[in-house]
């Protein structure tokens, strides 16, 4: 059984909504969002992975960022937000989702 | 230490070499920003290198998309990257050099219209009979103060006119340029 080629798959399409869902609680900033993620296994993603999610999100325009030079010894971050379009996305995605979790039960036989 | 980290992150830029300037010191400085963050986090320069991986890998899974819509050859990308310079160099052979002209006489013009005409007023108020002012006027007015008006109106127009062309050519140039990023030229 090899149930982490799945696993990943299931992660390629799943990081995108997470990361909207994150940016959308509170702006944050690509360390922020890869540490988060690394307390869910299944999602965890490493660098490689993430700066160019958000590159793309940012060049479709569902996020926008800007550079905050924090104070007092903290490093320069680049904060992502997102874009009245992002908001959007992140319902239609919401909208997707449920309907799979729906489709799911109903063929586990559960509704 | 400092040293291994600044050559990871030259290393980087150099594998971003495809990637416009302005992209890749973004990049960079973001991949920076986390190595600090990560150092004041107590971690080991070894750590940080493990974390972010070999900069080769790192700076293709940036490259990924880029490859990837450079070796989908589209027929479609062609024609309108034929489009775009067939466009931008028939009018930017009439364009620019027409507003680039344009810009500065018109401008230049504008300062020196109410100049001539303020030399025409203090000549005729002062009764200085300074030469060559008698040929400063204009068709059908007498009257210097009326002309110094005139004149003062004139270079106002004059130096709208001069800044507008200097905007249009910015405008053309910045739009221009937008269209050759969109195509990814």
């Amino acid at each position: 059984m090899n149930i982490d080629d799945w696993k990943s798959q299931i992660k390629r399409g799943t990081l995108e909504f997470c990361i909207m869902l994150m940016i959308k609680q509170r702006p944050s900033y690509g360390y922020e969002i890869i540490s988060t993620l690394e307390n869910y296994p299944i999602l965890a993603a490493k660098e490689n992975t993430i700066y160019p999610l958000l590159r793309r999100l940012l060049k479709e325009e569902y996020i926008s960022s800007s550079w905050q030079e924090s104070a007092e010894g903290l490093p320069p971050r680049k904060y992502y937000s997102v874009t009245d379009k992002g908001l959007e996305y992140i319902s239609a995605m919401s909208d997707e989702w449920d309907n799979l979790l729906n489709s799911i039960k109903e063929i586990k036989g559960e509704k | 230490m400092e040293k291994i980290l600044n050559s990871y992150l030259e290393k980087i830029d150099r594998y971003l070499k495809p990637l416009p300037v302005s992209e890749r010191v973004d990049i960079v400085k973001e991949i920076k920003s986390e190595i600090l963050e990560l150092q004041r986090n107590g971690k080991s320069t070894e750590e940080i290198m493990e974390r972010l991986g070999n900069p080769k890998e790192l700076a293709k899974a940036y490259l990924g998309d880029l490859i990837a819509k450079d070796t989908s050859f589209s027929w479609n990308r062609v024609l309108a990257i034929c489009a775009y310079y067939s466009l931008a160099s028939l009018s930017g052979l009439v364009i620019i050099p027409t507003l680039a002209i344009c810009a500065p006489a018109f401008i230049f013009c504008g300062v020196i219209t109410p100049i001539m005409g303020a030399a025409k007023l203090i000549d005729f108020l002062l009764n200085l009979g300074i030469p060559y002012v008698q040929y400063i006027g204009v068709s059908g007015i007498n009257n210097p103060i009326l002309v110094f008006i005139i004149c003062i109106i004139t270079g106002i127009v004059l130096c709208l006119i001069g800044i507008g062309c200097w905007k249009l050519l910015v405008l053309y140039v910045k739009s221009m340029s937008k269209v050759k990023n969109k195509l990814s030229i």
